[in-house]
This record gives C-alpha cells, sequence and structure tokens, in this order.
C-alpha cells in the first residue's frame, strides 16, 4: 500500500518536525490526517484514483517540514523564549544531575575492577605497581571524564524541550543552543575546577565544549533509553556504598605494603654537589631559626615567597661571601629517594640574603611549575677559596601545584 | 501575468476569509476550504495555509476547536467563532472596507484625470 505508506510517512515527519506540546502534537497530526482522508476520498469519488488524489493532497499541503513550521510559529507566544531559557536550565541540571551520577557509578565500578587487576598484577609481579602514585594523574581524570559525560548528556537532551517551549523548530533552536552551550562549557572547562592537571587531562577538561556539541549534532550515538526509577537508586546506592567501601579496602591494602626500596650508602656531599658541598654536615655554620613560605602544601598558579632566616652558630658572615638563598628542582616524585632532581644545573631562583654578620635573612619568590611538587631550599655562600657551599641543612619542601586548566596552560606557557 | 498577484493579495485577508466562513455556523477545515472556494472562485487558499491560521486564530482566542466524531471516517475539529473572534471579525470588515475604499480611491484617480484631460 504506497499510499499508506506515503500518508504516514509525510505524518511522520510532520510529528517529528512540529515543535509543540505532545498534545497539541497529536492533535495536529490527527486533523491534517482527518484532512487528507476527506479531501482525498472525495477526489476518489469524483474518479481520481486514490494515490494519485493522496499524492495532490500532500501536494497542496506543502512539505511536512514547512507546514509543521508554520503551524508552531502559529502557537507562540510573548514570553516562549523566556520560559525556553528557564526549560534550559531545568533540563540542563536534571540530565547534568543524573549524568554525574551515572558516571561516577561507571568510576566506581571501573576502581572496583581496575582494584582486582592491581591485585592480580600484585601477586604476578609484586607491589611495586602499587608504589607508584597515581593520584596526579586520577586526580585530573576523574573531574576530565565526569566532565565530558555530562557534557554530552546535557548536550544530547537540550534541543528538543528548548524546541518545544520557544515554539520553534529544532533546526531553529539547534545552533543558538550550540553556541551558548559551547560558550558555558567552555567556561566551565577551563576556569570551573581546579586540580592538578597534566597536559593529558588539562586538555580533555578543556574539550567539554566538544564533547557538548557532539551531544547536540549527534544524540544519536549514545541510544535513548529510559533510566528506570529502580535502577537510577540501585545507581545511587552503587556509588554511596561501593566507592567508599572501595576507598576503604584499598587504603587497608596500601597501608600493609611494605617497601622493597633497598637503601644504599648515600653521601650527600657527592648527591647534592651541584648545589656545592656541605661545610659541615653535622653542624652546619647557619642554624636556621624560621623557614615559612606563602602558600600552604597545595598551591595555585601564582608566585610564592620562600623565606628563611637564622644565625651564624659557628664562625661568623665573613668567613662567607654572597650569602643566597636559593630553590632548586626537586626530585620527580618522592619516592626516587632523592631531594634533589639528578638533572638540575642551577637553581629555579635565587636570591641574595641579608646579614649583621650574625643573622642573616632573605627571601625568595618562585612561581611554581603545574608538573612539579618537590623543591630543594638551599641556603649558600662562598668559601674563601671561591667554592660555593652550603651553609645550612636544606629543605625538601613539597607544593602541589593545583589551579584551574586555563591557569595550568599559562602555566605551561610561562 | 496579473499585475496583481492573486496570492499576495490573498496573504493578508487570509484571517478575515475564515472568521466570515464561521460567522454563520461551525465547521471543519476541509469544509471552511471548500465554502471559501465555492465563495469565490479565484480564492485558491490552500490547505498548507489555512491550518496554520486556524491554529493561531485559536491561539488568539478568535476560535475554538472541539473534536466530533464523523459520521463516517476519522474524527473531525469543529471550529466555531467566540465573542472575541466576532469582534475581530468586525474589526477586520472595517480594515478591508477602508483599505478597498482607498485602494479604489488612488486606483480612480489616475483615470478621473485621464478622461477630464
Amino acid at each position: 500500500m504506497p499510499d499508506l505508506d506515503l500518508r504516514e510517512l509525510y505524518l511522520q515527519r510532520l510529528g517529528d518536525s512540529l515543535a509543540v506540546s505532545d498534545h497539541e502534537r497529536e492533535a495536529a497530526i490527527e486533523e491534517i490526517d482527518s484532512h487528507l482522508q476527506l479531501a482525498a476520498d472525495e477526489m476518489v469519488a469524483r474518479g481520481t484514483p486514490r494515490d494519485a488524489a493522496v499524492r495532490q493532497v500532500l501536494e497542496r499541503l506543502g512539505t511536512p517540514e514547512r507546514l509543521a513550521r508554520d503551524i508552531t510559529s502559529a502557537h507562540r507566544r510573548p514570553l516562549d523564549l523566556v520560559t525556553a531559557v528557564g526549560v534550559a536550565m531545568r533540563v540542563s541540571v536534571a540530565s547534568g544531575f543524573k549524568a554525574i551520577v551515572l558516571a561516577w557509578v561507571g568510576i566506581a565500578l571501573l576502581a572496583i575492577l581496575l582494584g582486582l587487576a592491581v591485585a592480580g598484577i600484585r601477586n604476578l609481579v609484586g607491589s611495586q605497581f602499587l608504589q607508584a602514585d597515581w593520584s596526579p594523574v586520577l586526580d585530573g581524570l576523574v573531574p576530565a571524564a565526569v566532565g565530558a559525560v555530562v557534557a554530552y548528556a546535557v548536550g544530547r537532551s537540550l534541543v528538543a524541550p528548548i524546541a518545544i517551549a520557544a515554539r520553534r523548530s529544532r533546526s531553529e533552536v539547534r545552533w543558538p543552543v550550540l553556541v551558548v552551550g559551547v560558550v558555558v562549557a567552555a567556561a566551565i572547562g577551563l576556569t570551573g575546577v581546579e586540580a592538578r592537571w597534566s597536559l593529558g587531562t588539562a586538555i580533555a577538561m578543556a574539550s567539554l565544549p566538544a564533547w557538548f556539541a557532539l551531544g547536540i549534532l549527534r544524540p544519536d550515538l549514545v541510544p535513548a533509553r529510559r533510566l528506570p526509577g529502580r535502577w537510577f537508586a540501585v545507581a545511587i546506592v552503587v556509588l554511596v556504598v561501593a566507592l567508599p567501601a572501595l576507598l576503604l579496602a584499598a587504603g587497608g591494602r596500601l597501608e600493609s605494603v611494605g617497601s622493597s626500596v633497598v637503601s644504599e650508602a648515600f653521601d650527600p656531599n657527592v648527591a647534592y654537589a651541584v648545589v656545592g658541598r656541605f661545610v659541615d654536615l653535622e653542624h652546619p655554620p647557619i642554624q636556621l631559626a624560621d623557614a615559612t613560605t606563602s602558600a600552604d602544601a597545595w598551591i595555585g598558579p601564582g608566585p610564592i615567597t620562600v623565606s628563611r632566616s637564622g644565625t651564624f652558630v659557628n664562625g661568623s658572615a665573613s668567613d662567607w661571601t654572597d650569602l643566597r638563598l636559593e630553590v632548586w628542582q626537586g626530585p620527580a616524585d618522592e619516592l626516587d629517594g632523592e631531594a634533589l632532581d639528578p638533572a638540575a644545573t642551577a637553581p629555579l631562583v635565587t636570591a641574595p640574603m641579608a646579614t649583621d654578620g650574625r643573622r642573616v635573612s632573605g627571601e625568595v619568590e618562585l612561581w611554581p611549575s603545574s608538573d612539579s611538587s618537590f623543591y630543594y631550599v638551599a641556603v649558600t655562600g662562598l668559601a674563601a677559596a671561591g667554592e660555593r657551599v652550603q651553609l645550612a641543612w636544606p629543605g625538601v619542601e613539597h607544593w602541589q601545584w593545583r589551579g584551574t586548566t586555563l591557569q595550568f596552560f599559562g602555566a605551561i606557557g610561562r | 501575468m496579473s499585475p496583481l498577484p492573486r496570492n499576495q493579495l490573498l496573504k493578508g485577508t487570509t484571517d478575515l476569509l475564515v472568521l466570515a466562513t464561521l460567522e454563520q455556523e461551525r465547521l471543519h477545515g476541509y469544509d471552511i476550504l471548500q465554502r471559501i472556494r465555492a465563495a469565490g472562485r479565484e480564492l485558491s487558499l490552500s490547505e498548507g495555509a489555512l491550518y496554520p491560521t486556524l491554529h493561531r486564530l485559536e491561539a488568539r482566542g478568535a476560535i475554538s476547536g472541539t473534536w466530533e466524531e464523523g459520521s463516517a471516517g476519522p474524527r473531525r475539529r469543529y471550529y466555531s467563532l467566540t465573542a472575541s473572534g466576532k469582534r475581530l471579525l468586525s474589526e477586520a470588515r472595517r480594515e478591508w472596507e477602508r483599505f478597498v475604499a482607498d485602494v479604489e480611491s488612488v486606483a480612480s484617480a489616475g483615470s478621473r484625470e485621464t478622461s477630464n484631460a
């Protein structure tokens, strides 16, 4: 029955293009269908073949998209656009919340699987794998992954309800929503979340606009499926129960892991020779009394001020010249066993220290790097022979860079 | 080609045509179309223009529609004029008469001047 197919196809396209409420859509389709049948019946009664009659009536109605657009615009009211903004916010919050819950449940389940995999690897190759510090990777990866899921979910759920609220066709609504949503997603991706980013996780987080755009332009990538309320409740329980249980279990496991690092003979005058030899490791000439910084353990992208002050307890300041406070690059991670980056050849920053002959003090400003967290702080001076020596016990500081992706990219550029 | 394209003239008068057709009795969309075509053979109002007009007038409260079972075939949506629609029809008629008078005044002025000369 090709006529029926043609009629049904027309009505289906009409329904798909109508941006009105479900009730209004059903009524409009039924009315057009009624008209179609009446007009075709009359033409058939006058001798026109039914298929030709249906085609002629459909031609007079115009394309279903044009008819849908005209009917939709007939339902417009003055405050439709205001309503559409409200609908956009409501849909964003609702779909975003569901996506956050589902993403976290997915991450929790993935973490459980990884936990099992790690346990298996540990049995196979020992515990070295567990000693790696994965937290910097996860700190950025988790918000980037959750953000991508939320951005896609919000994008794919926005167009249809906004089109209905605004009484506009989806094609009319799609691009304005895309532009506004991309701007909002970019703002969130670049400035909304602070974390310890790596280049990969920062790029992933900054790509939220792309995920949102994908949701707008290709909502069919993930099949639409209404999640039953019962399953949604199960997902929340998994999130609330499984994740803490996993963390508790992982915590207990990590505590039981012993270190397999073999200690070796350590000579600080060799390990830190690039900074300067130690004058006296047991009784350094300068006793540091005050060691402060302007930052907590978690620092932002801005500069921090490192201050050191102390007194000469062995000899006097006149034995050394050019007293300096220096900050050197520390180890890549604390498991390296060294307090200084072996590749370091010069301090990151250095500044002269003031002295009155007995007391000494100074401060230096450091722009922390986003990919470093350990720093070696030393007080040095020139000996009479012109050799630079370390005059106080050095400090290995752990300042962890934390900021938004925008600040991260700024730090890389600097 | 006509110097006065009827489709263009018809565009501004669709509301008036529909309201006037519904003045006497309640009708469904197909009947409205047939009445207009029967009354003015040159008024080729299309189905594609009729239904958006009906939806717009109903949204404005000028007409109201109700579903009724047809004697045979599908349900039909019958429209009737509301009190607001009657006022709108009166205004539309007055506006149309003024418009016709103005057009007539300008169009016939040229022919009077020609005959006077």
